[in-house]
């Protein structure tokens, strides 16, 4: 099964860009300590905000801190909340949803009635509202990125549990007597989880987003982290003195995000029954 | 009575997938006479229904395409009215080779097509009796009976002068009379509702309705009756065999199921693995099968009343049709294999007044 | 007597479109009582809607009747727990397509019957156990790892046979198993049946609206009809002089294969 998905993937374009850009980043997180010419708190007031150069690829920030080794650096943060947070979505998302989907009735209008009031809510006002409340660090931002980004997650698999449960293998699994725990998630389970691979793909980008939205607003990774957020924050003071001190980080958003979008509606291509070719 | 109206020779298709080529149906010939029901049998992927949608150029050509072969329809021009002693000037036209504007007028209005599911192939949201209708205003001018000059009248001046009401009145008794004819017991009801309210039956019967609201001269009917009970079914062939009669047209009729083809139709052609392997009157063939898939096939069949203590069943799966056998395609399952078998394909020839495909009857 | 169902009775609830209200119940089965010996072959026939596939579905335990009882070996079956059920009926399905885990190998899925049955079986019995049911069923037994959908419908349709076997079952419940195969697959599969019949000495009830399958196959006929067997009797019975009108439809609906065969 997924030998033939593999095959699909390396056909698709769309998927292939997207993923070789995310396997670059990964790299480049990875490998960051080997990769920067210099230590991304290391101040050189000195050559407080020198332009791109040969010594400083990006250029340097208000405090002279390199900013390619800033950013190298940031793409850890931002690739580490954005898999944890998506991480903790489909866990809760998957489990709500398969309840929800699979025993129907009462316990599935009540958890799809809470899933209404989070998706009511703008997820972004209530991640601020929590953060202000806890204390403004990495972990929090990612556990509260999490918690509000399940609910979509929990729809999707409850509408893909439905349609599955009515099949006649599962039928088949209940006269064989197996348990209703082995049902949902052996038998259930790898049967949602095409969808919900799209979905949280395209979950991490929007993650990474609102992280920097929050380091940005300095709720979210405190400086001196450097996060992608949190050197845009720097630089717009000097927006008009220092314009590399905006456009990198805010490249770096840009294709990181286009790239978890880019595999994400690849993966939907893949994934889709219709263009499904045995 | 035994004339042709419908050739087909050496019709070639093929299906792409992942740059592997589907020989779907490979270089088949036939034709289809006046006033007669021709059965196609076989079963799934013998080809049957891509050469009914090859017939009207129906292959998406996303998928595959007719690769050789004519399809030649023999058309009388109605236009020219005959004069006395002399018949209707007759042309032969391949239907591979019309541009797209007469094809239009051929498909769906001189050929017809039933599918298999009627509710898949009627719009959910447009009630019956329109459906008929704008099937009878396409066709308008390719209608063979004489069209009264009232309604062509309304139908040239329809737009401009309000003569919408003029023109949409006999439209509407049309379907009604359509909707008689299918034999629909409450036409007014039927032709208000939508298509969920009718059930299945009713569904095929408004379907067949539109493929003769054009009067066709052939209806090629897929699998019509597959998807209905069996009570039902009885009623829809009957139908269709009353009104081939009545409106002296020709239908073709693929199945899978032999017990139908018996019943129905004049003279059935057997594929297997995209090639026709037998083909004669029906009476004939289910006395005495000649080819051995037939003849094991119409042996596996349990017959009502018989009790054997097993059936006689043909071993093996449906052919692949990515991985053929070399030589005879039937050859890794048929019991009368000889050497010949497995190198040479055998050809369709004429044996005791029908053709068969094999090498016993060489 | 193997198994008896006294007055079984299910009806569906149908609910508005708006506001989800109960504003009636179609009744899909009515008192319906069925007995089954063993070794017998229960023919149940009758057309979409008549409750056919939802009797055989209360008895194998996938609905819960809101009436009637069902009794297994003489014991009520509210007496046994799922799983001991489960050792007893089993259930063949339509379509050979969807009755089986796209994504699970095919070792995987008899293998999963079999621990069912067998809590404490050791790896290497296991796999012999599976290679044991793919040759009853015919099927080769180097395909554990292969997974449903390189398999064609006949063969499919043989792997979920075998998995209803690994429990050993006294009863199978046979919904349309070959309605949805091709017609030289089907004697194929009404054979192994018959064949497997003869070994294990199983019961069948066999759901079908195939009048020639069900003369063929079946030792007893119920005729369903909107949730009511209207008639039951031994086939010649039935298919010779049947008494009610309907019956009499169903099987002058059927194409005959008149012509005779040489």
């Amino acid at each position: 099964m997924w030998k033939i998905y593999w095959r699909r993937l390396k056909r698709n374009k769309l998927a292939l860009s997207g993923l070789s850009i995310i396997l670059f980043l990964t790299i480049l997180a990875i490998f960051a300590p080997l990769l920067t010419p210099y230590n991304p708190l290391e101040q050189n007031l000195l050559a407080r905000l020198s332009s791109p150069s040969k010594e400083h690829w990006f250029g340097t920030d208000d405090l002279g801190r390199d900013v390619f080794s800033r950013i190298i650096y940031g793409t850890r943060i931002s690739l580490t909340v954005g898999f944890v947070a998506i991480g903790i979505a489909i866990i809760i998302g998957t489990i709500i949803g398969l309840i929800s989907g699979y025993f129907a009735k009462k316990i599935d209008l009540i958890l799809m009635r809470f899933v209404d009031i989070m998706l009511c809510f703008p997820a972004f006002f209530l991640i601020l509202m929590v953060i202000a409340f806890l204390e403004p660090n990495i972990y929090n931002v990612m556990i509260v990125i999490g918690l509000t980004s399940w609910p979509g997650l929990a729809r999707l698999v409850r509408g893909e549990c439905l349609s599955i449960k009515e099949r006649e293998f599962i039928s088949a699994a209940k006269i064989l007597g197996l348990s209703t725990i082995r049902i949902l998630f052996v038998h259930i389970l790898p049967n949602v989880l095409a969808p919900v691979l799209v979905s949280a793909t395209l979950g991490v980008g929007s993650a990474i987003l609102i992280e920097s939205g929050l380091s940005f607003l300095g709720l979210g990774v405190q400086p001196p982290t450097p996060s992608w957020g949190n050197i845009l924050t720097s630089g717009k003071d000097y927006i008009y003195l220092a314009w590399w001190l905006s456009v990198f980080p805010g490249l770096a958003i840009l294709i990181t995000v286009l790239a978890y979008n880019l595999l994400g509606e690849g993966l939907r291509d893949i994934f889709d029954p219709r263009t499904f070719e045995g | 009575m035994d004339e042709k109206i419908l050739e087909i020779r050496n019709l070639s298709v093929e299906y792409y997938r992942r740059k592997r080529v589907i020989p779907a149906v490979r270089n088949v010939s036939l034709e289809i006479n006046e006033n007669e029901t021709l059965g196609i049998v076989g079963e799934s992927g013998c080809g049957k229904s891509t050469l009914a949608l090859a017939i009207l150029r129906l292959i998406n050509l996303n998928e595959g395409k007719i690769t050789s072969g004519e399809i030649l329809f023999r058309e009388t021009d109605n236009g020219k009215r005959p004069s006395a002693g002399e018949a209707g000037i007759t042309e032969n036209k391949d239907i591979l080779k019309l541009s797209e504007e007469e094809l239009e007028k051929i498909r769906g209005g001189k050929i017809a097509m039933v599918f298999q599911d009627p509710f898949t192939s009627l719009n959910p949201v447009i009630r019956i009796g329109e459906q008929i209708a704008e099937v009878i205003r396409i066709h308008q001018l390719s209608i063979i009976h004489p069209p009264s000059p009232l309604l062509r009248f309304a139908k040239q001046s329809g737009r401009d002068c309000g003569g919408r009401a003029n023109y949409q009145l006999p439209i509407k008794e049309k379907v009604i009379q359509i909707l008689k004819q299918v034999m629909i017991a409450e036409p007014e009801r039927v032709y208000n509702s939508y298509p969920h309210q009718l059930s299945g039956g009713m569904q095929q019967r408004v379907m067949i309705g539109m493929a003769i609201s054009t009067r066709p001269k052939i209806i090629i009917a897929d699998e019509p009756t597959t998807a209905l009970d069996v009570t039902t079914q009885k009623e829809i062939l009957e139908l269709l065999k009353f009104l081939r009669k009545e409106l002296s047209m020709s239908i073709v009729l693929i199945t899978h199921n032999f017990g139908i083809i018996c019943e129905y139709t004049d003279r059935v052609i057997v594929m297997y693995a995209g090639e026709i392997i037998e083909e004669g009157e029906v009476k004939k063939i289910f006395s005495l099968p000649l080819h051995p898939y037939t003849q094991a096939l119409i042996r596996s069949l349990p017959k009502k009343g018989e009790k054997p203590s097993r059936l006689s069943a043909i071993p093996g799966q449906v052919p692949d049709m990515l991985s053929l056998p070399p030589g005879c395609k039937f050859n890794p399952r048929c019991e009368k294999r000889m050497n010949i078998c497995l190198s040479n394909e055998p050809k369709l020839l004429l044996v005791n007044q029908r053709k068969v495909s094999c090498f016993l009857y060489n | 007597m193997l198994l008896e169902t006294k007055n079984l009775r299910k009806s569906f609830p149908i609910e508005s479109k708006l506001l989800r209200q109960v504003i009636g119940r179609v009744i899909a089965v009515d008192n319906a009582s069925l007995s089954l010996n063993k070794g017998q072959v229960l023919g149940l026939v009758g057309e979409s809607g008549s409750g056919k596939t939802t009797l055989g579905k209360i008895v194998v335990g996938l609905i819960e009747p809101d009436s009637g009882e069902i009794f297994l070996q003489d014991k009520n079956i509210k007496n046994f727990t799922r799983k001991e059920r489960a050792k007893k009926i089993q259930m063949v399905f339509q379509d050979p397509f969807a009755s089986l885990n796209p994504r699970l190998s095919i070792g995987t899925i008899l293998a999963e019957a079999i621990r069912t049955r067998e809590q404490v079986i050791g790896n290497r019995q296991q796999v012999e156990k599976i290679k044991e049911l793919l040759n009853l069923v015919g099927m080769p037994t180097n395909i554990l790892s292969d997974y449903p959908h390189q398999f064609s419908g006949g063969q499919r349709q043989r792997i979920g046979i075998a998995r209803a076997l690994a429990m050993q079952p006294e009863i199978i419940i046979a919904d349309e198993p070959v309605s949805s195969l091709d017609v030289s697959i089907q004697a194929q599969i009404l054979n192994l049946l018959l064949d497997l019949k003869q070994k294990f000495s199983i019961s069948y009830i066999f759901i079908t609206h195939d009048l020639s399958i069900v003369t063929f196959l079946a030792d007893y006929i119920l005729v369903m009809y909107q949730g009511n067997i209207i008639e039951e009797g031994k086939p010649e019975e039935i298919l010779t002089k049947p008494k009610d009108k309907y019956t009499e439809k169903l099987f002058n609906s059927l194409p005959k294969i008149t012509c005779q065969i040489l």
